[in-house]
């Protein structure tokens, strides 16, 4: 079994893809050209070589362009995966998204199939406020999008294969701090999140969660980097005897309910981890859920840990006080017992 | 969260005050430093300010009242926040609720201690009510106090399970010997047996007094064997109350032997008076009154328990009036009496004190019918009100 980060494990998936079905094609902002980088993160480096630039397809910085000739052609016939080099760019094809691929199978009583991917890195990584917002609940937003946030290697290639086969428009929010440790365009403070992922073909179904660590005395509920944040959390707490059990949902619509709700009857507690700003947030979306469905279950208070409601910050030190920390996450779960 | 209102100490020679007025009334809003109530001390009258913005509750001091410094008089609290009422308070608390807690319902006010709410969570409560705990039994140490899960566990573990009433055993008595005969033989009656019980009203004022005449006389006779004494004339006309189902057939019976229920401290027993047609009172008396002594001692005759034709019980000695008697197998019918009361009667015009007793007979439809039951009843209550007639 092959060793691989995250970057890594979704290139493979995209030239597994792209040799299954010729219909496969990349379309991107330097995804192909000649001394790049392979996109902003590496993942398609090297693609170009192997399919030509007729399937790496490499287009003016135009987000709505790009991503409007991704859905034409998925309405067309193809299955094409779109990336834009920062998700904060994705507000600029917002309209191609939410108005366009989420719609067409509604407003078409389903004749009309739009299996476009796109995908997107978020995470704040000493960017700035427009190179490093966490954009996923914008999209939990709009019926007939599924998205899914994987925090692992192997997650990552498994979801993009099935996103790859799935008919729907699949966001698929890559964390850049989770591409990997190494090589020329790592993060600073990044994670090295390799993982084994195998050689042979496999899919990770979208909608299923999984349990990073179990526990029985409190859920913490995160997704991509703040999965990891979770655990760290998780070790700290173990010391002083609390058992918690981390979550990692890695689709977001649709939710695995099942597992959340399981989990939170077992514990009665849950503390929700994300990047993204607190307010209309994915976080308070599972309170609610749990809230509802849950209630009599809760031996606490529900507990969000975000990112405060401002743009993220450029300076480093105020990025690392506006990024959930697992600190924050430990004192969030000592505040329920 | 409820904020106190104390009255201020006023220096080391201040104990006591009086309090001259509110400026609020109860249920009223209120805001922080806003003049509250009036004091005089034995040198001047002040205002007190409200320590805090909110709703005046729980005002527990009446103007005119001498009351000691730092005591509390009333509480400011958040609309919709509402308190316990405090055993012991100087003056019970208002009864009536402002707009938002009026809602909120009494028992779960009054299971929060004195001075603020308790909090529970979903979990918590769940669990208690699986188990039935009250939940002023639990003490609370979760976040902001909170009633949690573990301090439910707690509980269930520092006491022991606390068993409903239905599983609260004082002893368990095995049903066996006498008992179980007992049972077996009741069970028997009630369900093999189509059962009906008549009950009449009779005068035993005349038998009273035959009774009492008897034992002037020197004859020891009870009631017991005065009715022994009337179930064999009144059954020799009636024979088809003195049977029992034999297989197949109705047997009348030639011979009239009458059982007696007697309560002795071991269990119920039912000697038999044999030939109560044939024998006079005094020999009726007598036989029974040694069938009774031994069964009480526990040393009767297997042969004095079996073979009645019919059964006597009664029950007036406690006080019962009437009762629903069960058939004494293999007999027909069983007939019970109730208590001797004095009792208005109308005669005439007029309302005379008689002694009435109730008569239930229970007799069993498969062998009888109401007709020919009813008309053995009647002929027994006959010779209850008339008991020259035995003479007849």
């Amino acid at each position: 079994m092959a060793k691989m980060t995250i970057a890594e494990a979704i290139r493979q998936g995209i030239r597994e893809e792209m040799q299954r079905d010729p219909r496969v094609f990349c379309i991107g902002e330097d995804i192909g050209i000649p001394g790049g980088f392979g996109g902003a993160f590496t993942v398609t480096l090297g693609l170009s070589d192997e399919f030509g630039h007729e399937r790496i397809l490499d287009t003016p910085i135009s987000e709505l362009g790009l991503t409007g000739i991704a859905v034409g052609a998925a309405i067309g016939g193809l299955r094409p995966i779109a990336d834009v080099q920062y998700g904060d760019f994705l507000f600029l094809a917002m309209d191609q998204l939410a108005n366009e691929a989420a719609k067409m199978t509604y407003m078409s009583a389903g004749t009309v199939k739009v299996p476009l991917v796109m995908r997107a890195p978020v995470g704040a990584t000493g960017r700035g406020a427009q190179h490093a917002q966490s954009l996923e609940a914008f999209f939990t937003h709009v019926p007939g999008l599924k998205v899914v946030a994987p925090a692992t290697a192997y997650d990552a290639k498994g979801l993009l294969k099935s996103a790859v086969r799935d008919d729907n428009p699949v966001l698929i929010f890559e964390h850049k701090l989770l591409y990997g440790s190494k090589g020329p365009r790592s993060e600073r403070g990044a994670l090295s999140p390799i993982g084994e992922v195998p050689e042979e073909e496999y899919l990770v179904p979208i909608g299923k969660g999984v349990i990073r660590r179990e526990g029985q005395d409190v859920t913490i509920v995160g997704k991509l980097l703040t999965v990891y944040r979770a655990l760290a959390a998780a070790e700290e707490l173990a010391k002083e005897g609390i058992e918690a059990e981390v979550i990692d949902p890695r689709t977001l619509v649709p939710l695995d309910k099942e597992l959340l709700l399981e989990s939170v009857k077992k514990t009665g507690r849950l503390v929700i981890v994300e990047e993204d700003n607190l307010t209309g947030g994915w976080a308070g979306e599972l309170a609610a859920i749990v809230a509802e469905e849950a209630f009599f279950w809760l031996d606490a208070p529900v507990k969000r840990v975000s990112a405060p409601d401002t743009p993220p910050p450029f300076a480093p030190v105020m990025e690392q006080f506006y990024v959930p920390s697992a600190a924050r996450v430990v004192a969030a779960v000592k505040a329920l017992f | 969260m409820a904020t106190e209102v104390l009255v201020p100490p006023l220096g080391q020679t201040v104990d006591t005050v009086t309090l001259v007025q509110w400026y609020k009334a109860e249920g009223e809003q209120v805001n922080q430093g806003e003049p509250l109530f009036a004091i005089e001390t034995d040198k001047a009258t002040l205002d007190v300010e409200a320590p805090a913005s909110g709703v005046l509750w729980g005002v527990s001091c009446a103007p005119g009242t001498e009351v000691a410094v730092l005591t509390r008089i009333a509480f400011i609290v958040a609309p919709g926040e509402v308190l316990a009422k405090e055993p012991g308070a100087t003056s019970p608390l208002p009864e009536k609720t402002i707009a938002q807690v009026a809602s909120e319902p009494q028992a779960e006010a009054a299971r929060r201690p004195p001075g603020g709410q308790v909090f529970i969570s979903p979990r918590a409560r769940r669990l208690a009510a699986e188990h039935d705990i009250p939940l002023d039994a639990l003490q609370g140490t979760g976040p902001e106090g909170a009633i949690v899960e573990q301090d439910v566990r707690a509980y269930l573990e520092r006491e022991p399970a606390r068993p409903t009433a239905a599983e609260e055993v004082l002893e368990r008595l095995p049903l066996s010997g006498v008992r179980a005969i007992i049972a077996e033989r009741m069970a028997r009656s009630a369900s093999t047996t189509a059962s009906v019980t008549l009950t009449a009203e009779a005068d035993a004022t005349a038998l009273v007094e035959l009774r009492e005449q008897l034992l002037e006389d020197g004859v020891q006779v009870s009631y017991n064997d005065l009715f022994l004494y009337i179930l064999g004339r009144a059954l020799r006309g009636h024979p088809g109350l003195n049977a029992s189902l034999v297989g197949d057939a109705i047997t009348l019976w030639k011979r009239i032997h009458v059982g007696v229920a007697v309560d002795t401290d071991r269990s119920l027993v039912v000697p038999v008076v044999r030939d109560v047609d044939r024998k006079g009172l005094a020999q009726i008396a007598q036989e029974t009154r040694a069938l009774i002594e031994a069964a009480q001692e526990g040393k009767i005759a297997p042969d004095d328990l079996k073979g009645q034709t019919f059964t006597l019980t009664n029950l007036g000695m406690y006080g019962i009036d009437a009762f629903t008697p069960i058939i004494n197998l293999p007999d027909c019918a069983i007939l019970g009496v109730g208590r001797i009361k004095t009792q208005p009667v109308w005669a005439g015009d007029h309302v005379k004190p008689r002694q009435m007793v109730w008569l239930s007979l229970t007799f069993d439809h498969r062998l009888v019918d109401g007709g020919p039951a009813a008309r053995f009843l009647q002929r027994v209550v006959q010779l209850v009100e008339k008991p020259h007639l035995l003479m007849a």
